[in-house]
């Protein structure tokens, strides 16, 4: 949702060490991240923070999910990728690598996928990599009704 | 159905039982709407199966040589390649885009929040069978449409086109292509436009050109405003047409409509062109109106130099069960026509028919496919006898006719019973005064049964017809027997009945068919027949026949997987003498004697004689057939009849028994009578010979010949041989002699036997040309009946034919074979462009009647 | 020299005949289908259940002028008959591969008795179809006395003529 932003964010892991030098807190082991409606899964999350103010989540799985409900009528939107970076103050997800993302039926896939979550714009492309080229699918009417 | 290379039969059991066989050309056509599959979930697919959608390379055109066997067997007569499709093996390629869902691969995407996705970069989409590619694309989830620009390639089934920019909608088949080259593979149809577009399944094209040509070829092209084409009914109409040869425009129309496959000629039929010397130049444009689906007219106003114009109609009409064509034609006020070989009227200065009206009208109708009725109409009436000779594509064939015929008939089939209803006459051809006018059969009415108990065959044939005679013109009748007492043709009722059981008795090794027959006539006349006063007369006469043969058969050893038979038969036939000097002759004449002729127990066709027979005939037949397909290599036959006793009825009542018996002096009798005489008083007939051979697929040989061992001389001889390919490939070589009773005219005496040799042949000549030739010479009076030469050249997507004629012009006076027939020549000149317009019938019709074995193709 | 009458198997293993035509009232297939009873074969109304298909695709008849008189009118007319068609086993399988049968037949014309001669044209007219039978029959037999391994291999050599 448009409030999720200004949800507290909550983090749960098997492990969890903090690097107060660096800023960054690595949370390893089956780590879920919540805020509001935005729900992150990933193996290994780094959360770099300055001034203990959150500034950029980057994700890493295989792959790496993402999910939030952008508005009440709208249908959720999955994601996922090999590293999921979540820059909040941009309020931007980047997907890279095996990036994929669903929303009303329709989903892409491709190298490099952004997604503006105010905006609610994605951009993707495919990167150096001309064979990986970026793929859409965008289910029949008739179907979409069904779901 | 000459087109059995490129297509393939196959039959599929229909509900009704009955094989339902049709051709299907290779590949298959275009896709029919698929059942509506369950879409299974789909989740992202890996990149490796993204839509991959090939750059169309020269419009799909393959050469010759690139083509595989099976696609070179959908090539077009004439092409050296064919237009094939990209196979479609993606995943969902059967769905219908309505169904399926719209894959797109593309180098960046960027979708905005109202699901309207910008994709840059080599953008390649599939949708079912729709496969789109373009460098940019965007796809607007809400409105349902995909907007593409940049090299657009849009390809379904059956359809390919090319643009800078289209839309597509992702629910129906709508499609809007700018600077559009497009293509219908079915129907070889190409061409270019500004703008075209796809509404309910048909093209709307804009300034659009249309050719069948293959690419890079602009041998002949439409340029047009405006061209619809429908796919489904495969017509297409276009408004301000300009037809251009090799970028020259040749013609101008404001409205065209045509077909863009071969379900029927329509529009502009091409003009045929000719050119000879009693006509002068001889101009007809045919123009074709396809009124609605089920009946056509073509109109043909036609320009004849030396006569003035003239209009031909052609109405057709098609139904499932009737099929019925109207024609007619007029020629006001004729010139007369220029045949320096004809001098005018000696007083009047005119010229044979000049300032007449010259008209013909002809109704041909068939009725009652797969029913039991059946109705036929076969009506054609000229307005004098020279109206084919002077107005028609005289070939010897149709300059030959001495009679048109005019019949109507209809009939109704029971499991045993046969019924028909027939009126039938002749309209005579004839100037010359000593052909009489033939006799009209109104009505006759025909109610055959036909019953079978195990092996007994019983058939009750009976028959009424009235005869009449117009014989108002004032030629009487030259021999007595058809002249009633008042010296005009005798007219009246016949009753024929036929009945007779025949035990068929068959085994494996043999058959034995003995017959009991009588037959009953019994006429109604309304006057005698001159020198008889009996206007009732009736015969009734019993007939026993014995039918009898056996199958021998070997295994050839000089030729393997062969069987050659043996099979003798032995025909005797039994029928007592009945007077039948008091009945005349409606419609019986002797028949053409053949070897067939030994297995039939009269010597009459025709209903008016019972002929007397006391014969044994026999005969032997031996033929080679392969074991495994049951096709006969060779059939050969031969055998004569043995006559026990002299036949005494004839046609002609004078030649009556006491006469014949008392036959001192022979020159008492007229040439054609001895003829008959001594062939009655003979102890057996000719030998009758037949041979058949098949010397290979494709080639042909026959033969028959009939001699006559009392005269020690030949009565028949004919031989030929023919080459046929059923792709118009054609060669036929034959000759006939037929020996006939010489005629004396003043104190000549004039050979009239009949000795013609035949030569025809349509020889393909590389790809493109065929050799047309055909000559028909008259061995007996030493002059050519019929030659023409040609060539005919077949390109991919038109045709010309030249064809340079000379035939004998048949004339009803002469009598002496030296005053020699006069000669007319003419050039013919046919050019066709297919898929746009039918061919004038002209050259074809030429061709047809020439050469054997000819068809004509589209 | 080996001459020997022909042999019951080779006749009588022809159980039932399905027609299959366009027109099953027309003259062609009446012929046909009376010389198929006459070899005790029975013809069967309903295809599948038929040991063998015939079935015709198209026919064709032609009258042309054969030779012309001193004064180039008809003196002798030339008829043919022509019939395609192609024989099927009870399930489809194509036996005999589509192929064209001729008859032809000439007649002296006699231009005072036209209507005589039109009768002897009906005539030969029956005749030529009694032929084009004949002939179908002799292929049937053939294609029942094939010795059933080689069917296949006959198939394609079948099609090679």
């Amino acid at each position: 949702l448009q409030s999720d932003a200004n949800q507290p964010i909550k983090i749960e892991s098997d492990k969890a060490e903090r690097n107060d030098k660096k800023g960054t807190t690595v949370y390893e082991g089956s780590v879920v991240i919540r805020q509001g409606t935005i729900k992150i899964r990933a193996d290994k999350v780094i959360v770099y923070s300055e001034r203990n103010k959150v500034d950029r989540i980057v994700c890493i799985g295989k792959p790496a999910h993402y999910q939030q409900q952008p508005k009440p009528e709208d249908g959720l939107v999955l994601a996922s990728g090999d590293t999921i970076e979540y820059h909040l103050a941009a309020d931007r997800i980047d997907l890279l690598k095996n990036a994929s993302l669903e929303q009303n039926g329709t989903t892409i896939t491709g190298e490099k996928i952004h997604y503006d979550l105010k905006a609610e714009v994605v951009k993707a492309s495919s990167g150096d990599n001309p064979k990986q080229r970026i793929q859409m699918v965008i289910p029949p009417s008739n179907q979409k009704e069904g779901n | 159905e000459s087109s059995s290379g490129k297509m393939q039969w196959e039959c599929k059991a229909s509900p009704s039982g009955e094989w339902q066989c049709g051709e299907r050309s290779l590949p298959g056509r275009t896709f029919s709407r698929p059942t509506h599959p369950e879409p299974e979930a789909y989740e992202p697919e890996p990149d490796d199966d993204a839509p991959k959608v090939e750059l169309a390379r020269n419009l799909d055109w393959v050469e010759q040589d690139a083509l595989t066997e099976e696609q070179q067997k959908t090539m077009a007569p004439g092409c050296c390649g064919a237009y094939v499709e990209p196979p479609r093996d993606y995943p969902e390629s059967d769905l219908d885009p309505a169904d399926a869902p719209l894959r797109v691969a593309s180098e960046t995407t960027e979708v905005e929040q109202e699901n309207v996705a910008h994709l840059r970069g080599k953008v390649q989409l599939t949708q079912g069978y729709r496969q789109v590619r373009s460098q940019n694309a965007t796809v607007d989830q809400n409105t349902r449409t995909v907007d593409l620009d940049g090299d657009v390639q849009f390809r379904e089934p059956g359809l390919l086109l090319t643009g800078d920019h289209a839309q597509i909608n992702m629910d129906t088949k709508d499609v809007t292509i700018d600077n559009a080259t497009y293509l219908l593979h079915e129907s070889n149809v190409r061409g270019t436009a500004t703008q075209m577009n796809r509404r309910d399944a048909v093209f709307y094209i804009d300034n659009a050109t249309y050719t069948t040509c293959e690419p890079g070829s602009n041998a002949w092209q439409l340029v047009s405003s405006e061209v619809d084409i429908n796919p489904e009914t495969g017509i297409a109409h276009a408004k301000h047409v300009r037809l251009e040869v090799k970028d020259i425009p040749i013609m101008y129309a404001p409205w065209l409509r045509f077909p863009i496959d071969d379900r029927r000629a329509s529009g502009l039929l091409f003009p045929s062109f000719q050119f000879g010397d009693e006509n002068g130049i001889d101009f007809a444009q045919p123009i074709y109106l396809n009124l609605a689906p089920n009946y056509d007219a073509t109109i043909t106003p036609r320009y004849i130099q030396e006569r003035g114009p003239m209009a031909e109609v052609e109405l057709r009409h098609l139904s499932k069960l009737t099929n019925t064509v109207l024609g007619g034609a007029f020629l006001s006020d004729d010139d007369g026509g220029d045949d320096d070989d004809e001098e005018p009227d000696v007083i009047t200065g005119d010229r044979n028919y000049e300032g007449e009206d010259r008209w013909l009208v002809s109704v041909d109708h068939e009725g009652g496919f797969g029913k039991r009725w059946s109705t036929l109409v076969d009506y054609t009436k000229v307005s004098d006898s020279d109206y084919f000779r002077d107005l028609d594509n005289t070939t010897l064939e149709v300059n030959s006719q001495t009679h048109l015929k005019q019949v109507a008939s209809t009939s109704y089939r029971l499991d045993h019973w046969f019924f028909n209803i027939k009126g039938q006459k002749f309209q005579t051809l004839n100037d010359d005064f000593d052909r009489i006018e033939q006799y009209k059969q109104l009505p006759r009415v025909d109610a055959n049964g036909d019953y079978r108990f195990g092996d007994f065959v019983v058939n009750l044939d009976n028959q009424y017809t009235y005869f009449d005679h117009d014989d108002d013109d004032n030629l009487a009748p030259t021999n007595t027997y058809m002249q009633d007492d008042l010296g005009t043709f005798v007219t009246g009722e016949r009753l024929r009945l036929n009945y007779s059981v025949t035990w068929d008795k068959q085994w494996a090794w043999g058959y034995f068919r003995p017959t009991a027959k009588v037959r009953h006539l019994t006429y109604n006349l309304d006057d005698p027949i001159m020198g008889q006063n009996d206007d009732s007369p009736s015969v009734t006469v019993p007939t026993g026949v014995i039918d009898a043969g056996i199958y021998l058969e070997r295994d050839t050893t000089w030729l393997q997987g062969f069987t050659q038979t043996l099979e003798p038969r032995v025909y005797m036939v039994h029928t007592k003498y009945e007077d039948q000097s008091d009945i005349p002759d409606f419609d019986t004449s002797l028949m053409t004697f053949s070897y067939s002729q030994l297995f039939r127990d009269d010597r009459f066709t025709g209903g008016d004689r019972i002929g007397d027979t006391e014969q044994i005939s026999v005969g032997l037949t031996s033929r080679l057939i392969d074991q495994n397909t049951g096709v006969e290599w060779l059939r050969a036959s031969f055998g004569q009849i043995f006559y026990l006793d002299d036949r005494y009825v004839t046609l002609d009542p004078t030649l009556n028994k006491a006469f014949l018996k008392a036959l001192g002096d022979p020159d008492s009798l007229s040439a054609a009578q001895r003829e008959v005489a001594t062939d009655m008083l003979s102890d057996e007939s000719a030998y009758a010979a037949e041979i058949a051979l098949r010397l290979s697929e494709n080639w042909r040989a026959q033969a028959d010949l009939l001699y006559d061992e009392d005269d020690s001389q030949l009565d028949r001889g004919t031989a030929s041989l023919r080459y046929n390919d059923r792709n118009n490939r054609l060669f036929n070589v034959s000759y006939r002699f037929n020996r006939r009773i010489p005629r004396i005219v003043g104190n000549e005496i004039i050979d009239t036997d009949i000795e013609q040799a035949d030569f025809s042949t349509m020889l393909p000549i590389g790809r493109n040309w065929s050799l047309i030739a055909k000559h028909n010479f008259d061995l007996t009076n030493s002059r050519e009946l019929e030659t023409f030469f040609g060539f005919q050249y077949d390109s991919c997507c038109w045709r010309f034919s030249l064809l340079a004629r000379r035939w004998l012009d048949r004339d009803d006076y002469i009598l002496l074979p030296d005053e020699d027939l006069e000669e007319d020549d003419g050039i013919f000149f046919q050019i066709q462009f297919k898929g746009l317009a039918g061919s004038g019938r002209k050259v074809d019709a030429l061709l047809e009647d020439g050469i054997y074995g000819y068809v004509p193709t589209e | 020299c080996g001459w020997h009458l022909r042999g019951t198997a080779q006749v009588n293993n022809i159980s039932s005949v399905h027609i299959s035509a366009a027109d099953r009232f027309n003259d062609f297939y009446e012929s046909l289908s009376r010389s198929l009873e006459a070899n005790d074969v029975v013809v069967e109304n309903n295809a599948t259940k038929a040991q063998y298909s015939v079935v015709i695709l198209d026919q064709s008849s032609r009258r042309r002028t054969g030779s012309v008189s001193v004064s180039a009118r008809v003196s002798e007319y030339q008829l043919t008959e022509n019939v395609t068609m192609m024989i099927l086993d009870g399930n489809g399988k194509t036996l005999l591969p589509r192929s064209t049968l001729t008859a032809e037949r000439y007649f002296d014309f006699d231009e005072n008795d036209v209507q005589s001669k039109e009768g002897e044209a009906e005539m030969l007219k029956r005749e030529m179809r009694d032929d084009l039978v004949r002939q179908i029959i002799i292929r049937l037999n053939a294609i029942a006395n094939r010795p059933a391994a080689s069917s296949t291999s006959a198939e394609q050599d079948a099609a090679a003529h």
